[in-house]
């Protein structure tokens, strides 16, 4: 991850190089420009210089043969000395050749043919003085001539020397211009991908953000390209989102839930007029027939007086199996009196299964309607099966008919969970149920439990068989 | 869209900046380079150094002697100092003797033009320097070798020649350089012709005068000439610059066709006359080779070989028809 710091650091690292580099080649140009001339200069001040103390020297030696004085002497010594010097410094600063050897033997000559004037003179060697101090004249003037020439060809080369010189630094000045014209251009190019990469990205976010606010969760993600900082700062704007649009699915849930439970229990209300008065009724109804005599309508009016109780209690509470089994052996006994030798119940029940907790009125509705639309039209030989066992660490409960069977299409309707779906079936109640319609038990059961399976099987004239399967293990309830 | 073709001009620019630069600093290296170049160009000294003392700087034949000169001198690690004076000089030439002499050269190769060179020559010999005199010779001075045409054989081929080209019944007018000692290879060119028409009896020096080596008084001299004596039907010019100035003379009297001309040195003015027919016939001289053995002459010396203290150089006539091959070879040369 790069951070934004970082970028910016290391653009302006750059740009700082390339102004250094810039300012260095101007530099490095005048400078070298300064050295060529101060050498060039160097050099025709020392070869004006040898040309005039050459002069001087004989002067001064001209001065002593017409004046033979000590102090005359001195005066020659003095300039000699510099000429010497003067010779020194021009053997050190030019460069080998046949002009420099010219030059130097020349002013080796020079000083030979002094040294012996002043000896001819000290000798008073009239003829000797005399002819030396002629060459010596001569040798002066060729000093000088030499010099010119050396002169001249350095003046030559140096206007070659500063004609590739004014040529380099012409190129040396397009360079500095273009370095920094594209020093510019870098800054532009990275003014905007820097702001892009920043604007754009908080863009994006600021729009999602407007987004979610509105209540809009199912949008993609963002995708930022750039690891940085605002990279980090979307890849967590994302992982809320997906945590808020995972809390509100499970909130939309649990209302789904409360609300199918109340229009449960408003229909109970409505099937039920003063449910308590008729509970109370049909017990003093119960115990009359009991003092009379009647035993079987003693106890068919109990029966019916157990399921009453059963069905007019909270309808969100939880039972477990072995409660709805009771119920529906009472429902089975109801049944039994009014229907007699048609119809034929069978338990295949393992008691070990019956403590798991399940939605109230579950079993019976679905027994209900093994009745109502399986056996009902049946003259006789109409047998219903319950059986609760355990496989694969689940409970299953089969309840089974041998009625006039379900058309596949009812048992999409039956199935298909959705809202709409609901009215159709549950209004189509009649005498024999006690009005809570089979897709309303399907539902509640897959609320409940949602690794809960119910299938329903069935053939046309063979029967019916509605499966459902729990999990053992689970302890939920309506939470 | 518009965002990416901004960005791609940007971006473009961008890059041709970059190697704009780069091209600048490449340009701006090679330049430098070049000035170091110029800057030490440091000639390392050569074995020897001598100096070539000519007439004339700038005269066809002296550049062919430096020619030569520097021929072999680039054969032998030799470097050779070409000098001479802008013009026909002879006290610019013994100042440049004298300095070559106080420069310590290793060695001096000199046209002693005058008599006034010997002392000269005499001085570098006693210092030490070894001296060789090409073209003239100065035989008096302490000189050690000479390298030249011999003047005589040329003006004998030359007489030789007018003998046959014409048959040997002309009147003849003579330019030369100049007759008095100082000019020794012109008397001995004269000396030489007149030598080789002796024999004839029709042939006739009827005139002869001197040019002092100048194409000026050379046509004066020949104009003087034609006006003098109407009879003239052929000239001869004992140095280069004679045969233009008969050329010039004849052609402003219209004479130009009936005279036979016969001059000295293949120099380009007189290879064109040549050609167009005004001069008939040249005596070449070889100052190509001349350069070249002096230099030969004087590492021998210097080494301390046997050499012949009189070297000549062969002297050819040229005809219109030889001209190709002599320009060929000149080209060559220089």
């Amino acid at each position: 991850m790069i951070k934004i710091r970082s970028k910016l650091l290391i653009y302006f690292g750059v740009i700082l190089l390339l102004l250094l580099l810039l300012f260095w080649i101007r530099e490095h140009s005048n400078q070298q420009v300064k050295k060529l001339y101060d050498e060039n200069m160097e050099y025709f001040f020392l070869l004006n210089e040898i040309t005039k103390e050459t002069n001087q020297t004989y002067q001064s030696l001209q001065i002593y043969v017409h004046e033979p004085l000590e102090e005359n002497l001195d005066l020659y010594d003095v300039e000699k000395n510099k000429f010497n010097d003067l010779q020194q410094q021009f053997i050190a600063i030019e460069k080998e050749g046949i002009p420099k050897k010219n030059l130097v033997n020349m002013m080796d000559n020079f000083r030979e043919q002094t040294e012996k004037t002043v000896k001819g003179m000290e000798n008073q060697d009239i003829q000797q003085y005399s002819s030396s101090l002629k060459e010596v004249e001569k040798t002066s003037s060729y000093i000088h001539e030499k010099a010119l020439d050396l002169i001249d060809v350095k003046l030559t080369e140096y206007q070659e020397v500063s004609y590739l010189l004014d040529k380099k630094i012409v190129h040396t000045k397009n360079m500095g211009t273009t370095i920094l014209f594209s020093i510019i251009l870098l800054s532009i190019l990275f003014a905007l991908w820097f702001s892009n990469g920043i604007t754009r990205t908080i863009g994006r976010l600021t729009r999602e953000a407007e987004e979610i606010s509105a209540g809009r969760y199912d949008r993609a993600d963002i995708v930022v390209s750039q690891k940085d900082e605002l990279w980090f700062l979307t890849k967590t704007f994302n992982e809320m989102k997906k945590n808020i649009l995972e809390s509100v699915s499970q909130m939309e849930e649990k209302a789904k839930l409360a609300q199918l439970l109340k229009e449960m229990e408003l229909k109970s209300l409505q099937n039920q007029i003063n449910p308590h008065f008729l509970f109370n009724t049909l017990n003093t109804i119960s115990k009359t027939a009991y003092i009379e005599g009647a035993e079987r309508t003693c106890e068919l009016i109990s029966s019916v007086s157990t399921l009453l109780r059963y069905n007019i209690g909270s309808l969100d509470r939880q039972t477990i199996l072995k409660d709805e089994v009771v119920i529906v052996r009472e429902y089975f006994f109801i049944q039994k009196t009014r229907f007699g030798q048609r119809v034929e119940f069978k338990e295949e029940i393992d008691p070990a299964c019956l403590s798991i907790p399940i939605p109230c009125l579950t079993l019976q509705p679905i027994i209900e309607n093994a009745f109502i639309h399986g056996i009902e039209s049946m003259a006789k030989g109409a047998i219903i099966t319950v059986s609760i066992y355990e496989k694969n660490q689940k409970i299953w409960i089969e309840v089974t008919d041998n009625g006039v069977g379900m058309a596949q299409e009812t048992i999409d309707q039956l199935m298909d969970l959705r809202e709409d779906r609901e009215k159709s079936t549950t209004n189509k109640g009649s005498g024999h149920s006690t009005g809570i319609g089979m897709s309303n038990v399907i539902k509640r059961i897959k609320l409940f439990d949602k690794n809960s399976q119910v299938k329903i099987r069935s053939t046309l004239g063979e029967g019916t068989s509605v499966i459902i399967s729990l999990n053992k293990d689970r302890k939920g309830a309506y939470s | 869209m518009k965002r990416i073709f901004f960005y791609t001009i940007l971006i473009i620019t961008f890059l041709i900046a970059v190697a704009y630069s780069l091209y600048s600093y490449r340009q701006a290296q090679i330049y430098d380079q070049k000035m170091q170049e110029v800057i030490s160009e440091e000639t390392p000294l050569p074995k020897y150094h001598f100096a070539l003392i000519g007439e004339e700087m700038d005269h066809d034949y002296w550049r062919l002697v430096g020619a030569g000169a520097k021929k072999a001198a680039l054969e032998n690690d030799v470097f050779v100092e070409y000098e001479g004076p802008k013009r026909s000089n002879p006290e610019e030439q013994l100042k440049l003797l004298d300095m070559a002499i106080q420069a310590k050269v290793d060695g001096i190769i000199v046209q002693a033009l005058n008599e006034n060179f010997t002392p000269l020559i005499n001085k570098a010999v006693k210092a030490g320097i070894p001296v060789i005199t090409i073209d003239t010779d100065a035989p008096e001075s302490l000189r050690n070798a000479y390298i030249g045409t011999d003047n005589y054989l040329a003006g004998q081929l030359a007489g030789q020649t007018l003998v046959n080209d014409t048959g040997g019944k002309v009147t003849i007018g003579i330019i030369t350089g100049g007759v008095d000692n100082a000019y020794n290879q012109h008397q001995l060119r004269v000396q030489g012709f007149k030598d080789a028409i002796a024999k004839e009896d029709g042939m006739k020096v009827i005139a002869i005068d001197e040019s002092n080596l100048t194409r000026v008084q050379a046509e004066e001299k020949a104009y003087k000439m034609l006006n003098e004596y109407e009879d003239i039907t052929a000239f001869y010019g004992t140095s280069s610059l004679d045969g233009i100035g008969i050329v010039a003379a004849a052609r402003s009297l219209n004479k130009q066709d009936d005279l036979y001309v016969i001059s000295f040195d293949t120099l380009d003015e007189n290879i064109e006359l040549l050609n167009k027919g005004d001069i008939n016939a040249i005596v070449a001289q070889q100052p190509f080779v001349m350069g070249e053995k002096s230099i030969e002459i004087m590492l021998n010396l210097l080494n301390q070989k046997s050499i012949s203290v009189v070297n000549h150089t062969d002297a050819a006539i040229i005809y219109k028809k030889d001209i190709e091959a002599v320009v060929e070879k000149k080209g060559e040369c220089s």
